[in-house]
């Protein structure tokens, strides 16, 4: 027993200095994520942000300048950022300068737009006329358009009814006036932020990338001659394959810390907001972390067994875990996936691993309710590390 | 006592065997040469008997025990390998004291074995550098050092002294005749002759898995060798075969050449043959064979006018 205990200390003593000494698996493991956690929650702030003043920004040229048209531009300016220009700028440098990266839209009220609207004839084409961007995408047109009908309802109600003040002045109520609106989200309060759908993401994607070090590890010991030595030591296969998953397995837990802390403190640092731990029950994240880590050092072993270089480990391992990405929503959520690819998502580890975090972090779900998704994890992996093992026993000195 | 009995061993996927019917023994407190080209089954053979790999036929002792299922041996016994088998991002003393712990060394005998081996192996002045820094020599020292750490009483060595410096040899040669003088049971593989002719007590030669010849090294060169004149010769090397081919001669490395069956009366002949094919002697030595002859006309290694192969059954069983 205290052979055994001390040949475990060794082994995770030597592990943990050949990971200190490796800068590339550390930047693999630590630097890389949080660059994605922060370049990502960035990015989608507006995504996921609320009220976003950015997300539909567009051009109007009023040439009819009365109050009608005045009205439609200040309605649709409450929901758009809509810059307002006047009737002299050229139509055709204006629509050359729409793309998706800045005004989508160019909106063309005509001489006339006014008298038309109060006499209910509107001619498309003569009063009012629309122009997108190519490349603008079908959500944002989806909202232009809904705005635009909106505001126009609004005008063309407004006109039809002028003369009956009584009914004028009810279209003054405010639609959403006695609407509650409530994120069903651990802290109901707030909305969910961009951090908080990219940390969990991201932090998946990390505590798989274990796997690339692990298996370059164990592939380097055998191309040096350390796994024909051990073999003639009293160190026992089992001892020699847990002192060499214990320290990863810290790592993996030290990788998700880190990655939480990266969304509470560094991304706020950068303009972003913070990611909210406030009624997120702790049993729930450290059942997801231990069950993470168990799935990733499972698939880590799988990859050494079967590899016979450190090239094909980094390939196999890095090109595996970007597939499993792409395809567990890591990259793309998995809400605009057609749904071929959303049932192909459910074979990948990483969708078991993101869908039970996003039960912790957004529905403040416990240990119970990330059950499911934990017990998947732990099963891929347990059935990873006994094939590894296996086919491990089979291979020749 | 190392006894091995009818082993034979394939790999997987090979379609010769690696051992084929290997029988021999080695005997207690002996340095045993291990002999044989590339490929000959001499690392297959260590691993059998360090326990790393199970033989599929015939059986294996080791003091008494089966490597394969005595953990205890692999207490008492170590194996330092071809390779560099250590980390080459720790340094001697982090490499050393990892072993330390597969063998459960306590902290008192740890620093006791530390002291020694780095001593015997020269390593103190570089003992907290990074192995990969090290020179090959060095390289070679540490691997042995991790060989010796738990105070073997077996020691399978594999080329312990390949591709180093004149010092770093004689250090682990030095360490290795201490050994000896302990008494551990030694177990030498090197492809250097005059090495396994100045240390071992045995020697071992394996060709294509099967053993040519087994015994102690007096016994062997005196059954194997003869007395003959040993020439080094500088010049073209068919002209000179030719010249010299109404002798029995056996073709060694870097152009020697032996003569069997010969007193010294044959020198002006072979004098005048040899300036006649455009060469000429740069040296030359009349006695018994060398190992290196022996062990090269066991592998039929020589030239056109080699004597046919001795029965080596007597020597096998000479132990």
């Amino acid at each position: 027993m205290r052979d055994w205990l001390m040949q475990l200390r060794s082994a995770v003593y030597k592990e943990r200095l050949l990971l200190q000494r490796d800068p590339h698996a550390l930047m693999l493991l630590f630097a890389m994520p949080a660059a994605f956690i922060l370049i990502m929650s960035l990015a989608l702030q507006n995504q996921f942000g609320a009220a976003s003043s950015s997300l539909l920004q567009g051009v109007a040229v009023d040439a009819d300048q009365t109050d009608t048209s005045g009205h439609l531009i200040d309605r649709l300016g409450q929901q758009l950022d809509l810059q307002v220009l006047t009737a002299d700028m050229d139509p055709g440098q204006l629509e050359a300068g729409l793309s998706r990266d800045g005004p989508v839209f160019l909106l063309r009220l005509g001489d006339g737009f006014g008298d038309a609207v109060e006499a209910g004839e509107l001619a498309p084409a003569t009063h009012l006329q629309l122009t997108l961007a190519p490349d603008i995408d079908a959500i944002r047109e989806r909202l232009l358009m809904g705005a635009l009908r909106e505001s126009l309802a609004r005008i063309q109600l407004e006109a039809l009814f002028a003369d009956r003040p009584a009914i004028r002045a009810e279209l003054d109520i405010e639609p959403d006036a006695g609407l509650q609106v409530q994120y069903l989200h651990a802290n109901s309060s707030r909305r969910p932020s961009a951090v908080q759908q990219s940390v969990p993401a991201w932090l998946v994607f990390a505590v798989f990338f274990i796997v690339i070090p692990l298996s370059n590890t164990m592939i380097r010991e055998r191309e040096l001659g350390m796994e024909k030595r051990l073999r003639t030591t009293p160190q026992g296969a089992g001892v020699a394959l847990l002192g060499k998953l214990l320290p990863y397995f810290v790592v993996n837990q030290v990788q998700v810390v880190t990655m939480l802390l990266i969304g509470i403190y560094l991304v706020p640092a950068f303009g972003g907001e913070a990611l909210s731990l406030a009624g997120v029950p702790t049993g729930g994240l450290v059942l997801m972390a231990l069950s993470l880590s168990l799935a990733a050092l499972g698939y880590g072993l799988l990859i050494a067994v079967f590899c016979r270089t450190t090239e094909q480990t980094t390939m196999l391992g890095g090109a595996g875990n970007i597939i499993l990405a792409a395809i567990g929503g890591i990259m793309v959520p998995k809400f605009v996936m057609p749904d071929g690819l959303q049932t192909l998502s459910l074979v990948s580890p990483m969708s078991w691993g993101l869908d039970g975090l996003l039960v912790a972090l957004l529905h403040g779900g416990g240990a119970l309710a990330v059950l499911p998704y934990s017990a998947a994890l732990a099963g891929f992996g347990i059935m990873a590390l006994l094939l590894a093992r296996t086919l491990q026993r089979r291979r020749s000195y | 006592m190392i006894q091995v009995e009818h082993v034979t061993h394939r790999y997987p996927g090979s379609a010769t065997d690696a051992l084929r019917d290997v029988s021999l023994r080695l005997p207690e407190g002996a340095v045993s040469g291990l002999l044989g080209p590339n490929g000959a089954g001499k690392s297959t053979l260590l691993a059998i008997l360090t326990g790393a790999l199970r033989h599929q036929s015939g059986s294996v002792r080791v003091a008494g025990l089966d490597p394969e299922r005595a953990g205890a041996l692999k207490t008492i016994s170590a194996l330092v390998p071809q390779d560099y088998a250590f980390y080459p991002t720790l340094s001697a003393r982090e490499n050393l004291h990892f072993f330390a712990g597969v063998y459960g060394m306590a902290a008192g005998r740890w620093r006791e074995r530390l002291d020694f081996v780095t001593e015997v192996c020269g390593l103190s002045a570089v003992l907290d550098r990074r192995a990969e820094t090290y020179s090959g020599g060095l390289k070679r020292r540490l691997n042995l050092a991790v060989g010796l750490l738990n105070e073997p009483r077996i020691l399978y060595l594999d080329e312990p002294t390949v591709g180093i410096d004149a010092e770093s040899r004689q250090v682990i040669l030095n360490a290795i005749n201490g050994l000896r003088r302990d008494g551990i049971t030694l177990v030498y593989t090197s492809h250097y002759m005059e090495e396994v002719e100045a240390i071992c007590d045995n020697v071992t030669v394996i060709d294509a898995g099967r053993v040519l010849a087994s015994g102690p090294l007096a016994d062997f060169l005196a059954d194997f060798g003869e007395t003959g004149l040993r020439l080094e010769l500088k010049g073209p090397l068919k002209a000179l075969e030719r010249a010299l081919s109404s002798w029995q001669v056996d073709w060694l490395s870097d152009g020697a050449v032996r003569l069997y069956n010969v007193d010294l009366t044959v020198l002006p002949a072979v004098q005048q043959a040899v300036a006649e094919a455009g060469g000429s002697i740069l040296a030359m030595r009349f006695g018994p064979s060398r190992l290196e002859e022996v062990y090269l006309r066991l592998l039929h290694r020589r030239g056109p006018n080699a004597r046919p192969e001795r029965d080596t059954s007597a020597l096998q069983t000479r132990n």
